[in-house]
Order: C-alpha cells, then structure tokens, then sequence
C-alpha cells in the first residue's frame, strides 16, 4: 500500500469523491425535498379543496367508483389524512384482450365530484427524480445504487482519515484560513450527523435492492432469458418476482358472476375498532360486482416503523374477514422498518423537520468537500492552473448553486403554465433540466469568484419570489394562509423564504470573500485572470 | 411532542461534552477547567443524553423515541457548534433558557 493505509485512504475518498460527490449532492438535494413531496405537492395545486373526515370520504369515494366503474378488475380509494388533505380514487379496467387501463381522479369530499386540478408531478418529481435519475426502465435505480454504495465507502474512509476524530468533534474554526474553515464545515457536519448520513445511505438501498441485487432475481425469474437480455430488460423479471410476493395476500379469480358488492360503511367500521387508535391507509377492492370479489382494508403506516402495514382482507359480497396478513417475520420485517426508516412515512412534524435539517447537512457535507477538494489544490498551483482543476470549480458552482436554482424554476414553470395545457408535466420537467444546463454553462462562463455570488444571488432571488408567485397565482398566498391557519401552504412559503435567505447569506459570504473564500492563495486574482487566460 | 424535550435535553447534553474540552471551555468561560470540572461535565453530559432519550422513549415509545433521539442528538449539536463557533459567550445564557424550556415541555 503506497504510502500507508491511511494515506491510501484518504487518496480513495479525496477521488471516488469527487467523482460521485456531484451525483450525490443532486440525489441528496432532491431527496431532502421529497421529505416534504407531499406537502410540495400541494402547494403545486392550490385549486385542490379541503376535504372531510376518512369516513365520509370513502363513502364518497365509493359512491363514485360504483357510478363510474361498476365492472372493473380493482378500485383503490386512498382517504385524506394530515398531509394529504385529498380524496384519491384509482381503478383499473380490462379490455377483452386482457390490456389494462388505468384511472385516476382526485375527489371534493363535500360533492364526491372529481376536482379540476392542474396536471403536475408535484413534489414527487423530486422523489422520483432521487433514485430513478430520469433513466430509462431501471438504469436510474443501478446509478443511484451504486451512488449509495459509493456514499457508504466515503463515510468509512472519512471516518478513518479524521486525524482528530473525538479532538475536533465540536471545533468549527469559521474565522480559520479558507482551507481550514472549509474542512471544518465538511468534517463536523459528517462527524455530529454521522448516525442520519450512515442511516439515510445504508436504508436508501433497501427500496431499491430488488433492483440492486438483481442475480438472485435473475436466477430464479427470468425464465430462461440470459442474464444480459434480463438485464437490459429488467421491469418484467422483477414483476414476476413481485407477483409471487404478493400472494400472501388473498387473491381470487374473478367468477364472471354478478352480484353487489358489500357496503364498505361496516367493513371500514369493523376495521378501526379492531385497529384501535390505527387509521384507514388505502382500501382496494379487487373486482368488484363479481361473486369472488376480494375487499383489503390497508392500515395507515403512519404509527409504525415498518413500510408493511397490516391489511385485512374481506370476501366482497359477504363482508365476512377472510384474513389478516400482519407479522411476516424477522427478516421481512428488518427489510420493512428499514424500509419504513429511509421512507420516513412514519414521521411526525417534529421528526419530518428533522429528517429535512439533517437531509440539507448531509448535502452541504457533500457541497463543502467539493469546494474543499478545490480550495485545497489551488493553493499548490502556481501561476498556471491546469484545465482540469478549472472544469471541477465550474462544475461545483453549476450543481452547488446552480441545482437549487433549477429546482425553484420547476416549481416556477408550475405556476407559470397554463393549467389546462396538455403537455404540462413535461414542460414543468423540462423548465427544470433547461435552467440546470443553463446554471452549468453560465457557471463555466464566468470569472470564479463573481460565478458563487451571481449564481447564490439567483438562486436567492428565484427561490424568494416563489411566495410571492404563489400569492399572484393563488388565493391561497402568505400573508392570507397564515390568517386562515392555512398550515400547509403557510409552511412551504415560509420555508421557502428561509432557504432563499440561505442562498442570500451565500451569495453574502461569497462576496465578502471575493476569491480568497474558494480560491485560496497568493495574488489569486492574478491566478483567476490566468487561469482564464489558460482556459 | 416528545421530540422537542429530547432536543432541549440533548442541547444541554452535549454543551456539557463540548465545554468539557479546554479549548471551548476557554472560548465559552475564559479559563482553563480543573480536572475535575471536565469530569463532572462529562458525566453530566452523559445524564442528559440518556435523559433526552428517556424523554424521547417514554413519549413516543422505544421505536419512535429512538429514531427521535438520534435526530435529536445530531440537530441539537450542530446548531449548538454553530452557536459556539460565532458566539461562543452566548452558549450559557443560550443553555438556560433552552432548559428552561425543556424542563416546562417535561412539566406539561
């Protein structure tokens, strides 16, 4: 081993940093987001109404379901809860060539009439953007695996090249030269967060291990297809996997005989007592009107650890219990609350908030080795700096300060489009992609040390405008929402002032610093003219 | 909401831990601790910790109160190093009202 073991190890997380630290940054920015999609996605539709009680609500909703889609292979009715103050009805329908079509529709719970709300991904492009990557079939889920597996070996060698492990544990030396204040920043926010990043990396692949792990998958559910062919085409293998989970739940073929379905009133009724003080997650009922209809009444997750919840299963024209699939197993269930820890379901407002602080921690942890990485070489470089070393200080400005700014144009592109156009979802996705490259290039284009304070300042001003763009384009703006006890909405804006106020104290620090902040050394705007001479 | 008491406590928990070291001890007090303060510290320290998880764990049970106190501990230490690293003479007065705090969302 060159030089040592912990020599060679700081070599391997200075470089598998750097090389991954940028993906990392973006998968952890947009997952510290999804930690509120729900909320996010409601401040995407402010026409979307208020809604009743669970009870009521699914009486509605299967009021609708019965008048649209009396023959159908499943209904789902997803009732309100807190953070999600909409009635959800889902239903699928088969052709007689067997093709399945899906439905969707959000209800008022006062008409039971669908709402005419905007098409938009909401706070979920963020989630889904997180681990899918915007790849085709299941490509995204092997990038952002592997990207986790990298996270981890950079935590382990972190951990192992702090020097100063317990010596530094509080020490913040802020007012310290730049490279020191920089590897502070980087290594007390990895040491005092260290259990949520370990937490956050390891749980983050449990979601996506039957897509990670894939060999054993193959093996058993390819059904003869070669390993590389499963691979390239990796969504139906892991179906058929799935399938074969899912039938511990009870699963009967429909008998093509017609007959009403039970009332859900006294099934839903009969749940909660059971339940207690649980809540009514999601009902699906599979074919419903035939005689082997099968009504599952899903508990809330929203008391427990585990993604898994308890499901009661119901004979659809009897309204008799069938069964209850509950405890599956210790293995099972260390997947499910691993599951459950990553996915945060579970949590209320105060650890929700903390889930976000820590989430924006271990982004910044990230953002600060990038930067360091920079900081720390420009000292060692004379009056020429090479090429490569330039092309990494533009692109950490470009993801650093230029990600936040593409994230508030999404929700920008949200108001700013038409409701009623067709395209919609994908214009709000594209405004998001644009204004990135945008940020890239404009990052690339200017001298270093104005590129950190003009893209924070964009970034600042972009995310600051968004309560007001809400309160022009809704009723539903600040000043009014936080009078009507409006929590929800209220909170977002709040919320986005505050981390606009972040990106202000950022262009702030940067300016202050000029180029000594990210560019440590002697002359250094002597060596910023050369390098863009150089460039 | 048993998170809040768990966050007061781990504040002051890990104050303790922080001024126990001679160098935030000189920057918060001025002085250099005698043996035996930075012991005392440490064993205070370590009592509020375990506090703030039986805060956590008696309000929301052993499930939730222990994903609460992890969150807690590391929330309430960075912000306290935040606090110590641009104004390390507030942490006192910062401290007392914190578990002032703490010890009222205890009572109610």
């Amino acid at each position: 081993m060159k030089g040592g073991f912990r020599l060679s190890m700081t070599w391997l997380h200075t470089w598998s940093g750097l090389i991954i630290g940028w993906l990392l940054f973006a998968i952890f920015l947009t997952g510290t987001a999804a930690v509120f999609r729900e909320e996010i996605t409601i401040w995407m539709t402010p026409e979307r109404g208020f809604t009743a009680g669970p009870v009521r609500a699914i009486a509605l909703a299967e009021a609708r379901l019965a008048s649209v889609a009396p023959v159908a292979s499943s209904w789902t009715i997803t009732p309100p809860d807190a953070r999600h103050p909409s009635l959800i009805v889902d239903w699928v329908t088969s052709a007689p060539d067997g093709s399945l079509t899906r439905h969707h529709e959000v209800l008022n719970a006062s008409t039971g009439k669908p709402e005419r709300i905007r098409e938009t991904l909401g706070g979920d492009f963020f989630y889904y953007f997180h681990y899918r990557l915007e790849q085709p079939d299941r490509r995204g889920w092997w990038i952002s695996g592997f990207a986790a597996v990298a996270m981890l070996l950079l935590l382990t060698t972190g951990v192992i090249i702090h020097r100063r492990f317990f010596k530094d544990f509080f020490t913040f030396r802020q007012d310290a030269r730049p490279k020191r204040a920089w590897l502070d920043a980087h290594t007390i926010m990895g040491v005092l967060a260290l259990p949520f990043h370990v937490m956050i990396t390891y749980t983050g692949l449990i979601p996506i291990l039957s897509t990670v792990m894939a060999a054993g998958i193959i093996a058993n559910y390819a059904h003869g297809k070669s390993v590389y062919t499963a691979l390239m085409d990796y969504t139906p293998v892991r179906n058929a996997f799935l399938d074969q989970r899912q039938l511990r739940y009870v699963e009967r073929k429909p008998s093509g005989e017609r007959t009403a379905l039970a009332p859900l009133g006294p099934i839903v009724q009969y749940a909660l007592e059971r339940w207690e003080d649980g809540r009514i997650g999601r009902i699906d009922v599979s074919n419903p009107g035939d005689r082997h209809a099968v009504i599952g009444v899903v508990r809330h997750i929203g008391d427990q650890l585990s993604n898994q919840p308890e499901r009661l299963s119901f004979d659809g024209t009897s309204g008799q219990l069938l069964a209850s699939v509950r405890d599956q197993g210790p293995i099972v269930t260390a997947f499910t609350v691993m599951y459950g820890l990553h996915m945060a379901r579970f949590a209320d407002v105060g650890v929700r908030w903390m889930y976000f602080l820590l989430g924006l921690v271990s982004t910044a942890m990230i953002g600060t080795g990038l930067i360091f990485w920079t900081v720390k070489r420009r000292a060692q470089y004379g009056a020429i700096v090479p090429f490569g070393h330039l092309l990494v200080e533009r692109i950490n400005v470009g993801i650093v300060a230029g990600l936040p700014v593409a994230m508030a144009a999404y929700m920008w592109a949200n108001r700013l489009i038409p409701g009623d156009l067709a395209e919609r979802v994908a214009l709000e996705s594209r405004a998001f992609y644009t204004v990135w490259a945008v940020m890239i290039v404009f990052a690339a284009l200017r001298p270093l040390n104005r590129a950190w304070t003009e893209a924070w300042t964009i970034a600042a001003v972009a995310i600051v405008a968004l309560p007001v763009i809400n309160s022009l384009t809704s009723n539903r703006g600040l000043p009014g929402s936080l009078g009507a006890q409006d929590v929800i909405m209220a909170s977002v804006d709040v919320t986005l002032l505050g981390l606009g106020a972040l990106c202000a104290f950022g262009a702030w620090k940067t300016a202050k610093h000029g180029a000594r902040g990210v560019v440590e050394g002697v002359g250094t705007r002597n060596i910023v003219a050369a390098g863009e001479t150089a460039l | 909401m048993s998170e809040l008491a768990a966050i007061c406590l781990a504040w002051v928990g890990m104050s303790c831990f922080c001024v126990a070291m001679t160098r935030h001890h000189r920057a918060v007090f001025g002085g250099t601790p005698a043996r035996r303060t930075r012991l005392l510290l440490r064993v205070t320290g370590t009592m509020l910790l375990a506090l703030s998880l039986a805060a956590a764990v008696s309000g929301a049970g052993w499930a939730f109160g222990s994903v609460q106190w992890g969150c807690a501990i590391s929330v309430s230490a960075l912000a306290m190093v935040l606090l110590v690293s641009y104004r390390p003479r507030w942490l006192l007065r910062a401290t007392a009202a914190i578990l002032l705090a703490g010890g009222l969302l205890l009572a109610v």
